[in-house]
């Protein structure tokens, strides 16, 4: 299964930086590529993407895969922080799988942007 | 697969024969009787223990839809509470948290451990009487959780690693086609298998948590005569706390026992005060326990108590045979112990079951 999404930051002056957090106590990994080339792969925190005005009109492209160890719950989360532009912001993708134990993979994009 | 039970094991056939019969004999004395509250254990569904009920069907809703439909389906148009329904869930669970990581979920503190393991339980049965004013429906609510959870194997952090190992095999095949070939996508469903398996030891591993542990669980009833709301009034009420520690080597779970149980009905106070052994092979647990109980009745007070012995054999994930000797608190009638019965696995699977 996969998830989807399309997304734009608005950078500023500062230095951009991505964490991802797999939410709901499950287990995930990222792989994290600027305009196609890997920046980044596995467990994501403060990841340094670069100075916000080097970045207008690149895209950040993360593919994460969660896969559902609880069984409290079968709601699979992902959040992307993104830190140094005009404000921080965080995209949350959810979703839910049948089975114990499944995974999921959630694909984003993200237009760096003035 | 109740046929294919008979036909492999017909003395087992038998036991489960008799079992069914020993839940409609426990379901017509909890009609009758004030309290059956006897075992060390702090109940899963404090609900069903104080109502008396072995509900065979429990709904368990995972999300907020299905708790909805889950009380909406229980309920006919001309029903004052929905009869004999059974419910459980844990809130937390109910609503997605994006924050909350696997090492934050495992080294959780005490106010974070009871959010993770609350769990509510509703139940409705049907209040018995001669005539129809005295029939009604008994409404029971509990809640429990833990307050220590103990200290999870050591290995899941091998299995996250594991884990994350095979998650970054996935993304690199996938990660190196635009389209999927057949052949690649075989080795990405291996993979997700692997990840599968290992989920299901990390949930295992969740479930037998060791060291010190502390639960707490409490619960209540309210009677409806003639299904009438203004007529209403709490009957029985409980609280249970079990501070236990599980040794890893032998496996020996040390269980303490504090509980009090409210009767309003010829308000009398139940005091109680044990200790538990607990014994576990793979596939064999023994356990013994002693309780000491304080009936105070207006001004009167009574002092009696239970001494029990229970061997539990798993047959398999979801069949116990279960033997238990020993005696009861009852002092009127005949205070002997003694079943022997199976445990078919409906609902959650308590660890030792005891009968009077």
């Amino acid at each position: 299964m996969t998830t989807k999404s399309d997304e734009t930051y608005v950078v500023g002056q500062g230095r951009i930086s991505l964490s991802v957090m797999i939410g709901n106590a499950q287990i995930g990994s990222s792989l994290v590529k600027l305009d196609e080339k890997e920046i980044g792969r596995g467990n994501i925190n403060n990841l340094p993407i670069g100075n916000g005005s080097e970045l207008v009109g690149k895209v950040l492209s993360i593919k994460t895969i969660v896969s559902d160890v609880s069984d409290k719950t079968n709601l699979l989360t992902v959040r992307y922080a993104l830190k140094g532009g005009k404000i921080d912001k965080s995209y949350d993708l959810r979703e839910e799988v049948a089975e114990e134990g499944d995974s999921t993979i959630f694909r984003t994009s993200i237009v760096f942007s003035n | 697969m109740i046929k294919g039970i008979i036909k492999k094991f017909p003395a087992l056939a038998c036991l489960i024969l008799l079992s069914q019969f020993r839940f409609i004999q426990l379901d017509g004395e909890s009609l009758t009787s004030p309290i059956d509250v006897n075992d060390i254990k702090t109940p899963v569904a404090p609900a069903f223990t104080l109502l008396g009920i072995e509900p065979t069907s429990i709904d368990q809703p995972k999300t907020p839809k299905a708790f909805v439909l889950s009380l909406l389906n229980a309920r006919t148009q001309d029903e004052f509470l929905p009869r004999d329904y059974a419910m459980m869930a844990a809130p937390y669970w109910l609503s997605p948290h994006p924050t909350l990581t696997f090492d934050d979920y495992y080294k959780a503190n005490i106010i974070q451990t009871i959010r993770q393991t609350t769990v509510v339980s509703l139940a409705t049965s049907r209040m018995q009487g001669l005539d129809s004013l005295s029939q009604g429906t008994n409404l029971g609510f509990g809640l429990n959780a833990l307050l220590v959870q103990g200290k999870v194997d050591p290995g899941i952090w091998t299995l996250r690693d594991t884990i994350n190992t095979i998650q970054d095999s996935i993304l690199s095949l996938i990660d190196e086609y635009t389209v999927i070939p057949p052949e690649i996508s075989v080795i990405i469903d291996t993979l997700t298998l692997r990840i599968k398996a290992r989920a299901v030891e990390i949930q295992s591993m969740d479930k037998v948590r060791k060291g010190f542990r502390i639960e707490l669980a409490g619960g209540a009833i309210a009677g409806f005569p003639g299904d009438k709301f203004n007529e209403g009034r709490i009957t029985h009420y409980g609280l249970w706390l079990l501070p236990a520690y599980q040794l890893k080597n032998p496996a020996l779970d040390l269980i303490c026992l504090g509980r009090y149980i409210r009767v309003e009905s010829d308000t009398s106070n139940y005091y109680d005060i044990g200790g538990r052994i607990v014994s576990t092979t793979s596939d064999f647990t023994i356990s013994g326990e002693f309780i000491f109980r304080l009936i105070k009745q207006n001004a009167q007070s009574d002092n009696v108590y239970r001494v029990n012995v229970t061997a539990e054999y798993r047959l398999n994930p979801s069949i116990q045979v279960i033997g238990s000797f020993g005696k009861n608190f009852e002092t009127s009638k005949s205070d002997l112990i003694a079943f022997l019965g199976v445990n078919l696995g409906f609902g959650q699977i308590p660890v030792l079951r005891l009968n009077k």
